[in-house]
């Protein structure tokens, strides 16, 4: 029997259709808006199941779920505002070009590594947009 | 190609929306103001424009006599192992013209998905080789047209002993004697090292500068940048822009004194400069063996700049 090779073919996304996706704020997510203008993001903290199993058959009560605190700096909360649940990441990264005087391309890599981290916590999702 | 590039040409054409000037290592050229540069290596740009790669180059200086067939064979079983179908090809009538400088042989693949147009060019002047493909996606509109405008542009020598680099938003002329170390475009931080004969030359770009400079000032920023090296920052007079330039202290005895003077110090000089009008900050570091002067700092200063604005002092080819 031979080991067929994983088909990537239907998984790779082009750089169009990444940049046409639509970041999606998560609903349980709450914002507080600091008095120097940054962005404080307050999202539940959900133990893992494994954990969570673990630390009862230890004899542990199910603890309060926690909240974690994200404060983001100048340039996060200047994207965060732009997260409509409407808006590409195209034109949320062509609007932080124009806001920041920054190249686009530049603005790009800035806006899409930034909600890569804010997905990666959790905190966005990306529903799936129409390629310009 | 005898044909030169001046440095107030090349800042014009970057800033002029449109079309922009690409300058790196060497090659020089001129492309659609929206292909940017996708992959950045010592020779080889990968550019790329909204719907994907659409023209790449590599270029390398040749030692022994130029084998077009065997650069030919080679780019065609890379080629061929991405399953598709490679042809040499006569160069069509606007190239032809566009590439007149060079020993030129067209070339052209295709692998359904994706194909390619190109040309192998040789420079007998400098003895260089470039391999120029221009990619295009059977959807996206034919980029034939700029492909033949990109060409005529292509330099790949200077006559005046310097170099010009030009990517994003920087602009950069300076003496060959600096060549490419590494090199780090991230995002709001490009950093291009050169090395030279007892030389080291940093070049710095940072934006958004409102950003990094709210709450300190450039001299307190150019102080996180020296980090560890002990410079003493003091304001600049006389340039166009909010700048510092860090030395390092005097040697102290004679003991230091002997030491500079035989080269077992460290010198190093830092200039930071506010480009206020377009929300950037510039820096340049030299370092060496032997002391550097502010003459010095300032002739390797001149020669960069922002993409499109003035320069400082002269830094146009004397061509």
């Amino acid at each position: 029997m031979r080991w067929r090779a994983k088909d990537r073919s239907a998984s790779v996304q082009t750089r169009s259709e990444a940049l046409a996706c639509i970041p999606v704020k998560n609903r349980e997510v709450r914002e507080q808006r600091l008095a120097n203008g940054d962005v404080l993001v307050l999202y539940p903290v959900t133990v893992r199941p494994w954990m969570a199993r673990l630390g009862r058959w230890l004899g542990a009560r199910d603890a309060a779920p926690r909240t974690g605190k994200l404060q983001l700096d100048r340039l996060g909360s200047t994207v965060w505002a732009l997260l409509d649940g409407q808006t590409s990441l195209r034109r949320i990264a062509a609007a932080f070009a124009e806001s920041q005087r920054l190249e686009r391309k530049e603005a790009e890599v800035a806006v899409t590594q930034f909600i890569r981290e804010l997905g990666r916590r959790g905190l966005v999702g990306l529903r799936e947009g129409t390629p310009r | 190609m005898g044909r030169d590039l001046g440095f107030d040409a090349l800042r014009r054409d970057s800033g002029s929306g449109e079309w922009k000037t690409i300058a790196w290592n060497g090659v020089c050229f001129e492309a659609p103001a929206d292909w940017e540069p996708a992959r950045i290596g010592r020779r080889h740009l990968l550019l790329e424009a909204a719907p994907g790669p659409v023209m790449e180059i590599k270029w390398a200086a040749v030692t022994g006599r130029f084998s077009e067939r065997g650069q030919l064979r080679s780019l065609g079983g890379r080629v061929a192992r991405r399953g598709a179908a490679f042809r040499k090809t006569a160069l069509p009538e606007d190239w032809r013209a566009a590439v007149k400088g060079f020993d030129a042989q067209g070339f052209q693949w295709d692998a359904g998905d994706e194909r390619a147009m190109g040309a192998l060019l040789y420079c007998r002047g400098c003895r260089t080789a470039s391999l120029v493909q221009f990619l295009e996606r059977p959807a996206a509109a034919s980029i034939a047209r700029d492909a033949a405008r990109v060409l005529a542009s292509l330099r790949d020598h200077r006559s005046d002993d310097r170099v010009a680099w030009a990517l994003y938003d920087i602009a950069a002329l300076l003496p060959a004697r600096f060549a490419l170390d590494r090199h780090r475009f991230d995002a709001g931080r490009f950093v291009v090292e050169f090395k030279g004969p007892g030389r080291r030359l940093t070049l710095y770009r940072w934006a958004p500068a409102e950003v990094l400079l709210r709450d300190r000032s450039l001299a307190d920023f150019a102080g996180a940048v020296a980090g560890e090296t002990r410079l003493t920052f003091r304001p600049l007079a006389g340039v166009a822009h909010a700048a510092v330039e860090g030395c390092p202290p005097p040697p102290v005895g004679p003991v230091g004194r002997l030491r500079l003077r035989l080269g077992m110090t460290w010198s190093c000089r830092l200039r930071l400069w506010h480009v206020a009008a377009r929300n950037r900050i510039l820096g340049m570091r030299l370092e060496g063996r032997r002391p550097i002067d502010g003459l010095e700092m300032q002739t390797v200063s001149e020669g960069y700049a922002m993409a499109g604005e003035r320069p400082f002092g002269l830094g146009a080819d004397p061509q």
